[in-house]
This record gives C-alpha cells, structure tokens and sequence, in this order.
C-alpha cells in the first residue's frame, strides 16, 4: 500500500508541531502550511489525500481553502478535514455544507484524531 | 306739546325699536356677539321701569330715601346672585328651561298643578304691574298734553297694540330662535341706554340750569323745612324692601327672561355684576334733588310721580321730549319682556296642556308657537283691561311693590330648588298656595277690586311694623314653613329625586349624566318621536336639533326601531324648550307603547360617574407609570441585551482564544504519554512548548480578569506620586534585553523627572504593552518621548517599523479584535493589551490613540497623564 499523504495546515506552532508527530507516527507523509494561502501553494506543488485545516487562519480562512479545493477539477477528490476551536453548531454545519468530510473540534484527542484519519484514508 | 308732537314721538320711538330688533336679528348679530357682555348686562337693567324712572321721584318725594331699598337689595344680593345666577343658568341651559314657571316645575318633578299655580300666581302679580307701565305712558302723555281730551286717539290703546305687534314678533320664538332673541336683545339694551340717559342727563341739565345745583336745593329744603324726607321713615318697611327686591331681582319673570334665558356666556356675569349697579346708580342719581325741587317749586296737587316731567316741560320741550322718551322706554322695555314672559308661562302651563288633554276629545292642532300667540293676547288683554277698568288710586311704587311681594312667594321654592334636596313638589305645592291666598287676600282681591292696599290690615302681627311689612313677613314665613314642613315628611318620586340632584349638583355634573337623567325603559319608535317633534317644532329646528344628534351620535334611524334612551331624553328637552318641563313629559310619555316608565336613580348615576371618573384617573395615572416602566424596561433590556450580546460575543471569544493552547498542551501531553519510544529531544520540546502554552493561558486569564475588573467598574486604582522616568527605568531593564535580543535598540527622550499620581503597577502595564508591541513591530530603533503641555505629560512610543494595516486602525483598541464571524486572524498579541492599557488611561482620566502612523516608520502610540498637582 502505497503511503498516504496529509497537509496540515495551522497557524499555531504548537499545535503543528504535535500534529506533525502524530500523523508520522502513523506512518503518514505530512506537509506543512501556516496560513491559508499557504495551504493553496503546498497544493499547487504536490499532491494530498488529506487536508487536516484550521478555520481561523492570517490572511486566508480555512472555509475559503476548503472551498476552492472542492471547487478545483484536480483536487476535488482530495479529503478535507476540519480541526477548528469553533464549537459552534452553526460552524460545523458551514464546513460540512462546504464539502469537508469530517469536522473536529479543538481541543482532540490524538487517538481518536488519528483513528479517524486513518479511517477516512483507508475507505 | 300737541297731541300730534307726542302721538309723533311715540310711533317715532317704537318704529326705531323695530328697526333695531330687525338690526340685532340680521346685521348686528356680529357686533352683538362681540359684545355680549354689555348686551346682557344692559339686557338685565330692564329691572328699571316707569316706576323707577318716575316713581322713585314720586316716592322720594312723599317716603323719603325708602325709594333705595329697591335699588339697594338687588346691589346687596349681587355677590350671592353671581353664583345663584351661574347655577341656574347652567340648570336652564342643560334642560331647556325658559322661564321661572318651567324651572320651578321641572325641579319638582315636571308636576303640572305646580306649573299652573305659579303661572296663575305670576300672572295676577304681574298683570297689574303691566297695566301700571301701560299706565305710565298715558299719565306721562297726559302731563305733556295738560288736556287728555285733546287727543285724537287713545295713546295707550295704540302704544298697547304697537307693544303687542312687537311682542308678538320678537317676543314668542324668544326660545328656540337666537336670531329673534337678538333682535330683543339689542332693542331692550337700547331702551335701557335711553332711560339711563333720560335719568341721568336729563336729571343733571334740569337740576343745574332749572335750579342751582343740588346743594342749592337742600338748602332752600331746608330752610323750607322740607328736609326730613333725607332719612328713612320705616325702617321695617325699608328691611322688608331690600329683601324683597332682592328676591324680585331673581324671580321676576323679566328678569329671568334677560339673566338666564338671553345669557349667552357664564363669563358676562362678570360684566353684569358691575355694569348693573353702575346702572342703578345713575338712574337715581337725581332722584332726590327732584324730587325735593319738585315739592318746592311745583303747585301743590302735582303727582309727584311726574316731578320729573313737570319740571322738564317748565324748562323747555325738548327736555319734556327727552324725559317723555326715558319714561316710554323704561315702560315699554318692561311690558315687552314681562309680557313675553308671561305668555310663554301662560302657554306652557294652560294652553298647551289644554289640547294634550285627550278627554277633550281633540286632535293635537296646534303649535308652541300659536299658543304663545295666544298667551301674548291673553296678557295684553288682562293688562289692558286691568289699565282701563280699574281707576288707578295707588301710586306707582304701591302697586310694583305689592307685585314684587307677590314674586317674592316663589322665593322659598326657588331657593329651596337650587340648594336643599329634600324638598318636595307637595311641600312647595302647599307652601306656594298659602304664600298666594295669603297675599291674594291681603294685596291681590283689593287690588283688582281697585280697592286701597293699606286699608285693608288683616293680619297686624307686628304693630310698630307697617302693614306692607306685615302681610310680607307672615305670607313669606308661612310659605316657607309649610313648604319644608310638608317636603320633610313626604318622599319624593324618582323624578323628583333626580331632578333634585341635578338643581343641586349642576356645577359638578358632567353632560353625559343629565344626558342620562331621564331615561325611561318604556319603547317610543324613531318614526313615532318624529311625528311628535315635527308636529311642535318648527321643521328646520328638528333638523337643525335632532337630525344633527343622528351624526354626531351615529344613528341610523329605521322607523320601527325603538329610539334610544338618551335620545329620548333629549327629544323631550326639546319639547321642554317648546313648552314646558310638563306640558313635555306629558306630550311624549303619551307616544310611550309601555306604560311602565321606570327611571334610573340620577344619584347612582352621578355617583357611579364621580366613581368611574376616579377610577379612570387612577388607571390613567398606573398607566402612565406602567408606560414609563415599560419605556424603562425596554430600554434596560435592550441595553442588557446589547450588554448580553457584547458577553456572548467576548466569552465566545476567551473561550475560542483559551481553546488554542489548551489544545497544543493536550496535544503535546498526549502524545508524551502514548509514544513511548519518543526521543528525548522531541520529548523536551514538547514540555518547553506546553510550559510556554501554559505561560499564554495565564497572561490570557489575567488579562481578561483585568477587563472585566475595568469594565465593570469594579477595578480600584492606588495612586500614588509616580515618577514615570524611574518607572521607565526599571521597565527598561528587562525590555532592553528582549529588544537587544531582536537587534532593536531603545532611545528615551524628554525632562529627567516626570511627576505624576498614578497606579504605577498600572502605568507600567501600559507602558510595557506600548513598548513590547513597538519591539515587535520595529525595524531597528524604538524611541520613547515625554512631552508635556499646561497640565498633561504626553508619553509617545514610537518605532520605525511599517505601521499599523489601515483596515486595523479602527479596531485597534477593541477587545479581541477578531471577532466571532472573523475567521481571518490579525497578528496582535492576545488582542487585550490595547483595550486594558485604554482601559487603565481612561481610570487615570488621560488618553490614548495612535497619533501617527505612516509607512516611512514614525509608527507613535501617545497616552496623556495629567502633571503632579493638577
């Protein structure tokens, strides 16, 4: 089984830097993006399964990136995963409505995060 | 003068009366609205006639000063009659009454026995007060003529029938017709004008140029001993003359006629109250020096009633002309109204019943307006006989006196009417007729049998008291007696009853309740009630009265629908207006399908209204305060609720910004305590990364504690005398490490001593958000500036670096300036530092902004802190 690939777009250092470790402890290849506009450009030079995305982003938000990624002939297959701090019902609806496959809410747990990542690749 | 002159001046003078009736009626309307005030009050003084104008000189001249008392009683009551007048007018006005007789009746429960005795009673007092007037004018052409045979006609035959034609035009639609009114209005104010002048013009021209003056006629009295006619003779008969024309002043049917009737506005009493007097005061202001010039200069055998007239002609004819005219209008201003008044009385109360009265076996046929007619001959009739059939012995003040007396025995039942509701219709029925037979006796047979009043003395109670006194006395005292004896054991109807409450509470009553007075629950049909009101009012006054009720009450009248209660009440003061309280009641409870006509209690009514108008008030006051809580409320709760939505709005926030680290943190511990195989250095990374996020947390939670503090007001400052250079100082210290570490350098500026009173941990907040922010931002230098003007020092922080986005400039201050719907995050810090350093600057009362800021570098934070001592 060839090995999947997840970009991890956040703007918190913090945050990205466990995430990074989580997804290559479970054998993933991770891509890096702080920003919105960012996450466009890692797009544009190679390709993803996963888009793992904060909302609240500098510069772009993550409901604008998921938006042209679903609205993009190439990557419209690709899988976009929402891993936000709005709780709001109203929030997760959005990004759902949006085309997203699955919405979590921060903070997660990096078991539960990882097992439904690897669902999501593995489907 | 030849009888042609006098016969000339007399059909001269009623044909201006006619004109100027006719004026009043048409062109003059406006003006006599304008001056309504005089109108009335010169329509009252009709209270003067021939007997003042001659027969005060004629009293004064034989009795001495007791002339005043009937002058002086009507000034004396004037106070009290002010107020009576106001109630009785207002009484008058809301049920239509138009005479003495339809008050009395309407009070005592619209009884028509007591219509009919008061009628009776006014007319036998009256009737020879008419003929005396009548009289008047043919003595007072007699004296001009000095040979009665001369003339070619009657003069009194035919100023009586010019007297009837004008009372018959002006005088009978005096109640439903103000345009008549008017007319009569204007031409009696003009009469009163004509005597007043007469009496007073005339009197002075004679008293200076005939004699030489007043003083020099009491001196020659005096030295003719004339004199004692200066003092009161009878004390007891000057008493009973003030009372009694007191009373007259209310009762007379004239005077009802011009004070209640032709009252246009209750603020013309006003007027009235001193116009009158005035009045009175002028027309007997020569009274006593002609009379005494009188007894001295003219023959003896004179009638001293024609003084005046005598001493005018003595002085020339056209005084003689002047003083004739002052007499004619005094008589024929008191025969046209008194007669008038009668009549209506007559009408209401005899004629008109007559041909209600189904036994009689006659269809109604005939109108108010006819029977008035008919009343006005009656009385020219009576008066006119009286006049010509009865040789005239008395003098003219005996006979107007005996006439006043007569009046007068109304008075305890008029009174009675307007301020003690007990009484009853029986008690002044009974009251009434003994008052009547007692005079009758004593005064009213003599009188018409032409017999001498003072000879007959049967009732001598009092012997220092002259007979006049008498006779009054007792007739008045028994009355009254009698008619509260009786009222205070019968009870009265519920008519009575009502119509007692209304007479006695009319100033406190409001329309609606007199509206109600009167309903019956027996049914009448529109087309019914309009067949009776078309059939005695004239057909524009319905249409003008009761179709105008329709719209405005909006009622739509079918035929065979039952009429209204309240529109049947005023359907019958209407017919009140028309014909009497009685002769109405009769008319249309005779159209009543249901015999059974049952009344509401007017007390509960006014009670029930004085309640619910309390009632109202009281709501209307909770409703104004509810309105005013409501306001409040609503405005509180809006602003709780833009308060609630700011919450909502920062607590989303707090918690969103407290969720990023507490994610990383529980990411990080996660992560350590699953991998187990996790290399060391990673593993350090971790825990410095979460001690770092924990480092966040806590400025976090101390910030927002800090903003609620401020914003809630809860936030106490310790102030103390603060140097800002030391503060900066000390500041520096650690911030110069952090900046060197970027490669910035710090540059301070300005006085080496910067006193102010501050919180100076606070301050230091401030200044260290300002610095740390520049730092972050700068290029490579930050500078920080004190400046100072009058009373402020300025502190600017300013660095070199790109200067604040433009689109962040307005929000810079704001809490958390990314908000619940940004989801684009602007890099500022924990987005509180700003709003707690304004925060902290508003509670020392300085200032606070970004005063400049431009590409090029110069980026200046500014806040102000007033000077030590300031």
């Amino acid at each position: 089984m060839e090995t999947k690939r997840i970009l991890i777009v956040d703007d918190e250092p913090n945050i990205v830097m466990s995430l990074e470790y989580l997804m290559r402890s479970k054998g993933l290849e991770v891509g890096i993006a702080r920003s919105g506009t960012e996450a466009l450009d890692q797009m544009e030079q190679s390709t993803y399964d996963l888009v793992l995305l904060d909302i609240t982003m500098p510069d772009l938000d993550g409901y604008h990136v998921c938006q042209t990624i679903k609205n993009h002939s190439v990557w419209q297959n690709t899988h976009v995963v929402f891993l936000s701090a709005k709780s709001k019902q109203s929030d997760i609806e959005k990004g759902m409505s949006l085309g997203a496959t699955d919405y979590i809410v921060k903070p997660f747990s990096t078991k539960d995060l990882s097992k439904r990542i690897l669902e999501i690749l593995e489907a | 003068m030849s009888a042609y002159m006098i016969i000339l001046i007399t059909g001269m003078y009623l044909g201006i009366l006619f004109f100027i009736a006719q004026w009043g009626k048409n062109a003059g309307r406006r003006f006599l609205e304008k001056h309504s005030a005089i109108f009335y009050a010169m329509g009252i003084c009709v209270y003067a006639t021939a007997w003042t104008f001659y027969g005060s000189i004629g009293r004064a001249a034989t009795h001495g000063l007791d002339f005043l008392a009937i002058y002086l009683g009507p000034i004396l009551f004037l106070p009290v009659w002010w107020t009576v007048m106001r109630k009785i007018i207002r009484i008058a006005k809301a049920q239509h009454l138009n005479s003495l007789a339809d008050f009395i009746t309407a009070r005592y429960g619209k009884s028509w026995s007591l219509a009919l005795l008061t009628t009776l009673l006014v007319v036998m007092a009256i009737t020879p007060y008419l003929a005396l007037q009548i009289k008047a004018i043919s003595s007072s052409a007699n004296v001009l003529l000095n040979d009665a045979k001369a003339a070619p006609i009657d003069i009194d035959l035919a100023s009586t029938i010019l007297l009837f034609v004008f009372a018959l035009f002006y005088g009978t639609r005096f109640a439903f017709d103000p345009k008549q009114r008017n007319g009569l209005i204007a031409t009696i104010a003009f009469e009163s004008s004509v005597k007043v002048f007469a009496a007073f013009v005339g009197g002075a021209i004679i008293v200076y140029s005939y004699f030489e003056g007043p003083s020099a006629i009491y001196q020659e009295s005096t030295s003719a001993g004339l004199s004692n006619l200066l003092s009161i003779q009878s004390s007891s008969d000057w008493m009973l003359m003030l009372i009694i024309s007191g009373f007259a002043f209310f009762l007379l049917p004239r005077q009802f006629q011009m004070a209640v009737v032709s009252n246009k506005q209750e603020k013309d009493l006003r007027t009235a109250v001193w116009l009158v007097p005035l009045f009175l005061l002028l027309m007997n202001w020569w009274v006593v020096p002609i009379a005494l010039g009188g007894n001295l200069r003219l023959p003896a055998g004179s009638n001293p009633d024609y003084y005046f007239l005598d001493l005018a002609l003595n002085a020339s004819p056209l005084m003689a002309g002047l003083v004739f005219l002052g007499g004619l209008a005094a008589s024929t201003s008191m025969i046209i109204v008194s007669s008038s008044a009668v009549a209506s009385m007559i009408s209401s109360s005899m004629i008109m019943p007559l041909f209600l009265d189904n036994h009689w076996g006659r269809k109604e046929s005939i109108t108010p307006v006819i029977s008035q007619r008919i009343g006005l001959l009656v009385v020219f009739a009576l008066a006119f006989s009286y006049h010509a059939a009865i040789v005239q012995k008395e003098s003219l003040v005996s006979i107007g006196m005996i006439s006043f007396i007569g009046i007068a025995q109304l008075a305890p039942g008029f009174l009675a009417a307007l301020y003690w509701r007990q009484a009853t219709s029986k008690g002044v029925l009974a009251g009434l007729s003994v008052g009547f037979l007692l005079w009758l006796t004593a005064f009213g047979v003599p009188q018409w049998l032409g017999s001498r009043s003072d000879e007959l003395l049967l009732f001598n109670l009092f012997e220092q008291w002259s007979p006049l006194a008498n006779i009054s006395f007792i007739s008045l005292g028994l009355n009254a007696l009698v008619m509260s004896g009786i009222s205070l054991i019968d009870s009265p109807s519920r008519l009575e009853k009502n119509q007692a409450e209304i007479f006695y509470n009319i100033l406190n009553i409001e329309p609606s309740v007199y509206d109600n007075s009167n309903i019956t629950s027996g049914k009448i049909t529109f087309e019914r009630l309009e067949k009776l009101l078309f059939r005695y009012l004239p057909d524009e006054l319905v249409s003008e009265t009761l179709f105008k009720r329709y719209t405005i009450n909006r009622i739509k009248p079918k035929p065979f629908d039952p009429v209204p209660a309240h529109l049947v009440s005023y359907a019958e003061r209407l017919l009140t207006q028309m014909m009497g309280p009685a002769t109405a009641r009769i008319a249309l409870h005779k159209e009543f399908e249901s015999e059974t006509i049952d009344q509401f209690d007017i007390q509960d009514i006014i009670k029930e209204t004085r309640e619910t108008k309390q009632l109202n008030t009281a709501l209307k006051e909770k409703t104004d305060r509810l309105a005013k809580l409501t306001g409040e409320l609503t405005r509180a709760n809006e602003q709780l609720h833009s308060m609630g939505k700011l919450k909502d709005d920062f607590l989303y926030t707090v918690t969103h910004e407290l969720r990023s680290p507490l994610t990383a943190i529980r990411a990080q511990i996660e992560l350590m305590r699953d991998e187990e195989d996790m290399p060391k250095e990673i593993r350090d990374q971790f825990l410095d990364a979460t001690i770092s996020e924990c480092v966040r947390l806590t400025a976090l939670i101390s910030n927002v504690l800090d903003i609620e503090k401020f914003e809630s007001g809860n936030q106490q400052l310790s102030l103390s005398k603060v140097d800002l250079r030391k503060t900066l100082g000390t500041i520096l210290d650690t911030q110069l490490l952090v900046a060197e570490q970027e490669g910035i350098s710090i540059e301070v500026d300005g006085p080496e001593q910067v006193g102010t009173l501050a919180d100076e941990k606070r301050i230091t907040q401030v200044i260290i958000n300002l610095l740390s922010n520049a730092i972050k931002y700068a290029d490579r230098e930050v500078k920080v500036c004190f400046k100072e003007n009058e009373k402020n020092w300025l502190i600017h922080v300013v660095d070199d670096g790109p200067g604040v986005p433009e689109d962040a400039v307005p929000h810079l201050f704001k809490k958390f300036y990314q908000s619940d719907d940004q989801t684009v995050k602007k890099r500022v810090g924990t987005g509180l530092g700003l709003a707690i350093s304004e925060n902290i600057i508003k509670a020392h009362k300085g200032t606070i902004a970004l005063t400049n800021n431009t590409p090029e570098g110069n980026t200046t934070f500014t806040f102000t802190i007033s000077k030590y001592g300031n």
